[in-house]
């Protein structure tokens, strides 16, 4: 698995490629607060070339949702798999996520801190 | 359940990075048996968490092995998780509620959540062997056609190629030759 970071209009984009699990998902977590706890407010998270995500993935991204959401920020997740998607779905979690389909809309109404 | 399979089977260690063998496995079993990708996808995440709840709450931080044993019906597929931990009944859990999961911070049982809405039945026994967990995911009727249809073409491949006696030859012959294909 590995993890990029870039930033457009100022705002982080997390991009993720590879399987979460497990093994793995503690890299995520780790990456996220980092990101978080350098002011970052709000936080885009781009799946597209993620494989495959098990709960302890959906989990990790639950936490940075309550983290954004504490800090008034927004967490967005964009470009899901067909695999990933049906994960949410069948969760339910696609409902309490904000999902978009391309970058240009999670970044939409996003303000940079 | 009609069946023209032999179960297959792998032994890992009980650890974390088992988990892309596992899923290595199943998918190259899946493919095999051309089950669609939703299939491979759904019961990847099925035994993933199950592994998961195996390696965290049965073994805990002690070592030992879980062993797989996969079965593709035309109707039906089943998985066998084999353990030595201490038994942990997804079965007991109770059903986790998303909106209090993601409002409270509450952890654990998003797996078993997501196991119980990918699979049809989820069986649970402590034998002389060790914990058996039983996974079953009823097939989609197109991917159940589709290897009706396989299966029949094979069978009449092969039938034109070779010529039996009797029938129950054909039968025993036509399974083992799918394996083979």
């Amino acid at each position: 698995m590995e993890l990029e970071v870039f930033k457009k209009n100022d705002v982080a984009i997390l991009k993720i490629s590879g399987d979460v699990d497990l093994y793995s998902s503690p890299q995520v977590r780790n990456k996220i607060l980092a990101l978080l706890a350098k002011t970052q407010k709000n936080l885009l998270v781009n799946l597209k070339d993620v494989s495959y995500m098990d709960s302890s993935g959906v989990a990790t991204l639950v936490e940075a949702l309550q983290l954004t959401n504490k800090r008034g920020g927004k967490l967005r997740l964009y470009h899901l798999g067909p695999a990933i998607r049906d994960v949410f779905e069948l969760s339910r979690l696609d409902k309490v996520f904000d999902i978009c389909e391309t970058e240009s809309q999670a970044l939409n109404g996003i303000i940079a801190e | 359940m009609k069946s023209f399979f032999i179960p297959k089977k792998i032994v890992v260690p009980a650890t974390a990075d088992s988990l892309p063998r596992i899923r290595e496995f199943i998918t190259k079993v899946g493919k095999r048996y051309r089950l669609s990708k939703h299939e491979i996808n759904a019961f990847k995440i099925s035994i993933d968490e199950a592994c998961t709840n195996i390696i965290k709450h049965g073994y805990q931080d002690n070592s030992g092995n879980i062993k797989l044993r996969v079965s593709i019906g035309v109707d039906q597929m089943i998985v066998e998780l084999i353990d030595q931990g201490k038994s942990f009944d997804p079965n007991l859990v109770c059903e986790a509620n998303v909106q209090d999961y993601v409002s409270s911070g509450k952890k654990g049982g998003l797996g078993i959540f997501i196991m119980r809405k990918f699979l049809d039945a989820i069986d649970y026994e402590v034998t002389s062997i060790g914990n058996i967990l039983r996974l079953t995911k009823q097939r989609q009727q197109v991917a159940r056609n589709r290897d009706q249809q396989h299966f029949s073409a094979t069978f009449k491949k092969f039938k034109s190629r070779l010529f039996f006696n009797n029938y129950n030859s054909q039968m025993i012959c036509c399974g083992e030759f799918l394996l083979l294909t």
